[in-house]
């Protein structure tokens, strides 16, 4: 019946819920970046092996925030840590692409390793001015359309593809390696990293190790590499603007459902008048509204789950594509289904607590 | 608690001891401002197994009369007595109504969604029958109207006399005591409205329930055994009709002036 109900103005009822469904798009859509986005920075972190990862303090962005090469020495004289290893990062212009990331490794530290070489080989020590090594993303590669052995200019300096890897982080992919010095000298920041990894000897020292950096190291902050992602402020924000967003895009379905679900009562009033004179009690009644309203917002939960995914499937297929990789969870469906039910409960609430409320005799008075 | 199904038991409403009906100095007042006397200190019995109409024109309050019996309103004063029950002292109206009294109202009477069958259920969800005896007691009640196999028709499906039928059946469904209609026929042709007020009298007559129906029309008040007029809200007259009543009726009906009037 509740279903029957629904279908009475199929076009009304398709309509809210495209409506709400445009709300649980952006949660679909959004969180799945700000997800897939966090997701990347972990892999990053954690691919290379790391337990620990040394940032600056309440850095805004990971790119901007600097370590001095100091700090790394301190850390390497802790007892428990077996490596260090910095790495810098930042977004330069590169010929047709306007935003293309760096990553400045030391060749001969450990971390760098997590670069798979599919083609040619990895930078070396033996880069200098003049035979500037960098070592491209399979991805950035194919987007650029180059190969092992072309060159790029830099901010005025030409280097040389010495090979193609691939990490399988679209963020690593869609970027470049070059040596920690010349990245610092891009970047201008001499003597600087954006932040340490740190392998442990033994990983349950990981704590004290803790500990230790920061009363050793000044205005830096400490987390495990798999937690590193998620404390940092661009994580925060990307999840706050994409929830953000998606509550303003509900609020709106929302509405939306709960004037569609108000109408639908209003034209029914006869109709709930004669199923109170047949006994029905409010109860039954304000649960008939709820379940209506519920199934509509979960129509919209599933018209939204299918519009979220395909427009995540076309900014995939954008020029920003390479930096979005999303990622989908059961968790996530889950939070857009469960958001759903309870704005259809919510916004349900008040239609039908003015069907169960309306008086018998006066309905049935209502033309 | 389920009830088990006889054949004997199909459309029986439940027979009632004592009065169906009593009402005492019943008394409904409208509005702040501007009173309204819907009703003004009316006081009537039915028995059980009567058949009665109450006529008078607009603004009588023989609607309003009806709607205090079915406990859709509270009055303003006064007692009413339904089936042995004090309506002042039942604390659940709702089963009141589902239970006690089945109503057949003029106009749309069904949800148009539901076929007739599913109608005809409704109340059954805040009846004695559960699960599967629902649907049974629905199909019983349907058959007995001689709808049977309309049963998965919706409500734009059938005519208007066939949905009022439903609409009986469905006022049948939990075995009250009293079926209260408001103006059954008011919307149906003169054949559609002659089969549903067949219905009612077979009601009344084979099984002994009490009807009481609201109708402005004349035809319709002298098919029942008593007329009870209202008008301003008071008992103007309160009559038995008999067999001679009938004959009246008539030899009027077919006199020049009774053509006139009635048709025919």
């Amino acid at each position: 019946m509740i279903l029957r109900n629904l279908l009475r103005r199929k076009t009304r009822t398709a309509l809210t819920a495209v409506g709400i469904g445009i709300g649980i798009a952006a949660i679909v859509a959004l969180v799945s970046i700000a997800d897939g986005y966090s997701a990347q920075f972990t892999s990053m972190m954690t691919k290379g092996g790391a337990d620990l990862t040394v940032a600056q303090a309440n850095a805004a962005d990971m790119a901007l925030g600097a370590v001095d090469e100091e700090a790394g020495r301190k850390i390497a004289a802790i007892p428990d840590v077996a490596y260090v290893s910095g790495m810098i990062f930042s977004v330069v212009p590169l010929e047709k692409m306007p935003y293309f990331v760096i990553f400045g490794y030391d060749p001969a530290e450990y971390a760098i390793r997590h670069f798979k070489v599919k083609e040619g080989r990895a930078i070396s020590r033996e880069s200098r001015p003049g035979n500037r090594e960098i070592m491209m993303g399979a991805t950035a590669a194919r987007s650029l359309k180059k190969r092992v052995g072309d060159k790029v200019r830099i901010y005025g300096s030409t280097y040389t593809i010495v090979g193609l890897y691939e990490t399988g982080t679209p963020f690593e992919d869609g970027g470049g390696v070059v040596g920690l010095r010349e990245a610092q000298d891009m970047f201008k920041k001499p003597k600087q990293v954006s932040m340490y990894q740190v392998k442990l000897r033994n990983v349950e020292a990981a704590a004290r190790v803790q500990a230790e950096i920061e009363r050793r190291v000044k205005d830096v902050a400490v987390s495990k590499s798999s937690e590193y992602a998620e404390r940092t402020q661009d994580v925060q924000m990307t999840r706050g603007f994409a929830w953000a967003i998606s509550a303003i895009a509900m609020l709106a379905g929302g509405v939306g459902m709960m004037n569609t679900v108000l109408m639908s009562v209003f034209e029914r009033t006869r109709e709930i008048g004669v199923l109170r004179a047949l006994g029905w009690r409010k109860r039954r009644i304000l649960w008939m509204i709820l379940q209506e309203s519920l199934l509509l917002s979960l129509f919209g939960a599933l018209a939204g789950i299918v519009l979220g995914m395909g427009l995540v499937y076309l900014i995939s297929l954008s020029s920003f594509g390479s930096f979005f990789a999303p990622s989908y969870s059961v968790g996530l469906f889950a939070q857009a289904i469960g958001t759903a039910v309870v704005l259809g409960a919510v916004g349900g609430l008040y239609p039908a607590f003015r069907a169960a409320g309306l008086s018998p005799v006066e309905a049935l008075r209502y033309e | 608690m389920t009830e088990k199904l006889t054949t004997a038991s199909a459309p029986t409403a439940a027979r009632v001891e004592g009065n169906a009906v009593e009402v005492v100095d019943l008394t409904k007042i409208y509005g702040d401002g501007l009173e309204v006397r819907a009703l003004d200190r009316v006081s009537l019995v039915v028995r059980s197994g009567e058949f009665v109409s109450i006529m008078g024109p607009s603004g009588s309050g023989k609607s309003t009369l009806l709607h205090l019996l079915g406990a859709l309103d509270r009055p303003t004063s006064g007692r009413i007595v339904v089936a042995g029950r004090d309506l002042s002292t039942v604390r659940d109206l709702d089963t009141f109504r589902a239970r006690t009294v089945g109503f057949v109202f003029q106009l749309h009477n069904l949800i148009p969604t539901l076929t007739a069958l599913e109608n005809v259920e409704v109340p059954t969800y805040e009846g004695p029958f559960a699960g599967a005896a629902r649907r049974e007691r629905a199909r019983e009640l349907l058959e007995w109207v001689g709808l049977a196999d309309r049963a998965s028709h919706r409500p734009g499906q059938l005519s208007g006399g066939q949905r009022q039928r439903v609409a009986v059946a469905r006022a049948l469904a939990n075995r009250p005591a009293v079926i209260l209609a408001d103006e059954p026929t008011g919307s149906l042709d003169s054949q559609s409205g002659a089969e549903v007020l067949g219905l009612l009298r077979e009601l009344n007559r084979t099984h002994g329930t009490t009807v009481i129906l609201v109708t402005h029309d004349p035809l319709i008040a002298l098919a029942t055994d008593r007329i009870i007029t209202l008008r301003d809200g008071r008992v103007q007259r309160d009559q038995p009709i008999g067999d001679a009543d009938r004959r009246d009726l008539e030899s009027f009906r077919r006199s020049d002036v009774g053509r006139l009037i009635f048709g025919g």
